[in-house]
């Protein structure tokens, strides 16, 4: 497997919405690149007729709801978290800039 | 009435030897200046006000729940209506919760009095509670140490008797390791027999709340109040449980309990010989062991660093500083919001996770990495199908090494590895329990842990139990406790 390298970082950041701050950035990267490496070792095992496993309990099934309404959260008290908000709605900047002719 | 069990503690409350309000006050009292640094919040007001209104309900003669008067506390991942829940992290500094968890809610239907929070590593991602963006916790047994992590600040209140039980969260490990590190009792349920309605989601394929206590009858008893169907989480097992408590009758004679030699080979020599007396009294008690093997044991901390920071990139996705974050104060667009908060809100070991995960996720690394490690969980669960054809319960030591100095740990792999023997019951969704099982030289508790096939809970307790009948371990106080025992 490749190394991870700076430009992989910055295209993560940009996918997970973090910035990594230039003092943390070469630590990080050191990082990443010893777990990737310990993880590594994966490839010994032969999975090729193994399925992934997704379900733990066996035999057990997602459990479906009906379709109807409960134990709802009044929206006062939903926002009683909010950074910001105007009346009922959360506040956020403005998304999409006024224009001339708009 | 410190160091009181929460069966001896609510049967005082029960026959009027104290109040509710007589014992919270005097644990409000301890927690408010504990000093493990075990707690990151006390629930002064709320506490007092539920053991006011027990003492009213046991006078208009109402039938009391199992756990009345007794005080609890929970890590601060678990939400409590109206209460802060931090997750230990500065993002949620001020979050409060709109509901309260279907673990708290059943706590408190059976009279149980939440009385404060317990610290943790930030989002429970450590094995130290060392990433707390708040402060550290210290081992009660020697506070140079750490209690272990992430639930730290529970199993230390717990066995620093702050009270008798206290709630964690175990996605690899998380209550069986600091259980053992403070010498207390600390259980991972099957996976889905405790709700994981208002946990706060790690790695939600892993994740379950789990007890800690001093003795295996309150492990029990809290266990058969938590452990109930829940509508709120769907992958809640719908069927009812055993009665646990009612399980313990200490027999064990002719279990079959499987040992994986494999693991004992470069472990601390100390927990190797605890491990061997262990086995002994079990074989006093007319238990048989024979020797099994896990062979894909040693790939689930890479399995596990892949799954979990995969399914923690996804959960933790919601904290964006729009809808119950912090919000960047230097944000002036939206995706500034986005990027600012959360860098500002997360602490490094949780990002270098979210990154990690991010990665193992991403286009063209999925196949390598996630499905890979999907796969080779199916292997860590197919070996004990196997091992279960020749054993009724499987046990090994909780950790491999004794609890480490604070600070001792910086490289994060080394800190991975001290997982090494926790996280495949939680690939498997086992039952698993810590017991304590005695002392190092130096006076360092050590864990011993036992599994089954799931939901097979009630008989790793009973194991504990005929273990417990034959020992006295579980009786130690740290040094750090000053109280009277008698009093």
């Amino acid at each position: 497997m490749s190394t991870f390298k700076e430009e992989d970082l910055l295209f993560l950041e940009s996918l997970a919405r973090i910035h990594v701050s230039v003092k943390d950035k070469d630590r990080l990267i050191e990082n990443i690149n010893r777990i990737l490496s310990f993880v590594e070792m994966l490839h010994e095992v032969d999975t090729e007729k193994t399925p992934p496993l997704t379900h733990i309990i066996k035999g057990m099934k997602a459990k479906l709801d009906n379709d109807e309404v409960r134990d709802v959260l009044s929206t006062e008290e939903f926002l009683k978290n909010a950074p910001d908000r105007i009346g009922g709605f959360l506040k956020v900047p403005v998304v999409i800039e006024e224009k001339d002719g708009y | 009435m410190f160091s009181l069990s929460a069966i001896e503690l609510s049967l005082k409350f029960k026959k009027k030897e104290y109040s509710a309000t007589e014992i919270i006050t005097a644990f409000l009292q301890r927690a408010k200046n504990e000093p493990y640094g075990a707690l990151l919040s006390v629930l002064e007001d709320r506490a007092l006000k539920k053991a006011a209104e027990l003492d009213a309900k046991q006078k208009s003669g109402k039938t009391l729940g199992l756990l009345a008067g007794v005080p609890v506390i929970v890590k601060d991942n678990i939400l409590i209506q109206g209460e802060k829940t931090t997750c230990g992290s500065k993002f949620l500094e001020n979050y409060r919760a709109p509901y309260s968890a279907t673990v708290v809610t059943e706590l408190e239907k059976h009279d149980a009095i939440i009385i404060a929070k317990a610290n943790m590593d930030e989002f429970a991602m450590g094995s130290s509670t060392a990433t707390s963006a708040y402060h550290r916790t210290d081992n009660p047994w020697n506070q140079d140490y750490t209690p272990g992590g992430s639930s730290g600040g529970s199993a230390a209140a717990v066995a620093g008797l702050l009270a008798p039980l206290s709630l964690g969260s175990d996605t690899g490990g998380s209550v069986r390791q600091p259980a053992a590190f403070c010498g207390i009792y600390g259980f991972k349920p099957t996976y889905g027999r405790i709700s994981r309605h208002g946990l706060v989601a790690f790695a939600s394929s892993l994740d379950q709340i789990g007890p800690f206590s001093r003795s295996i009858d309150d492990l029990a008893l809290i266990s058969n109040v938590l452990a109930t169907p829940c509508n709120h989480d769907s992958t809640s097992i719908q069927t009812p449980a055993e009665d646990y408590l009612n399980a313990l009758d200490g027999d064990i004679c002719h279990l079959k309990i499987g040992v994986p030699r494999e693991f004992l080979e470069g472990i601390d020599p100390e927990i190797r010989s605890a491990f061997e007396k262990f086995l002994t009294t079990l074989r006093e008690c007319g238990a048989q062991t024979v020797d099994i093997t896990l062979p894909h044991n040693n790939y689930s901390v890479p399995v596990y660093y892949i799954l979990a920071p995969a399914e923690a990139s996804t959960n933790l996705a919601r904290f964006d500083g729009i809808r119950y974050t912090s919000r960047s104060k230097k944000a002036k667009t939206l995706s500034e919001v986005y990027t600012f908060s959360r860098t500002e809100g997360f602490g490094k070991e949780v990002t270098q996770r979210i990154l990690l995960g991010t990665y193992v996720l991403s286009a063209g690394f999925q196949d390598a990495y996630y499905k890979k490690a999907q796969k080779v969980r199916y292997k860590i669960c197919k070996d004990y199908e196997d091992a279960f054809e020749k054993c009724d319960v499987i046990a090994f030591p909780t950790t491999p090494v004794p609890p480490f100095k604070h600070g001792s740990i910086t490289d994060p792999l080394t800190m991975y590895k001290q997982d090494i023997f926790t996280i495949s019951a939680n690939m498997a969704g086992l039952p698993s329990l810590s017991i304590p099982v005695g002392l190092t030289k130096e006076a360092l508790p050590i864990g011993i842990q036992v599994q089954a096939p799931q939901m097979q809970d009630g008989l790793v307790m009973n194991v504990a139990k005929a273990f417990e009948l034959k020992t006295s371990f579980f009786r130690l106080r740290p040094p750090s406790y000053q109280g009277n025992d008698h009093e």
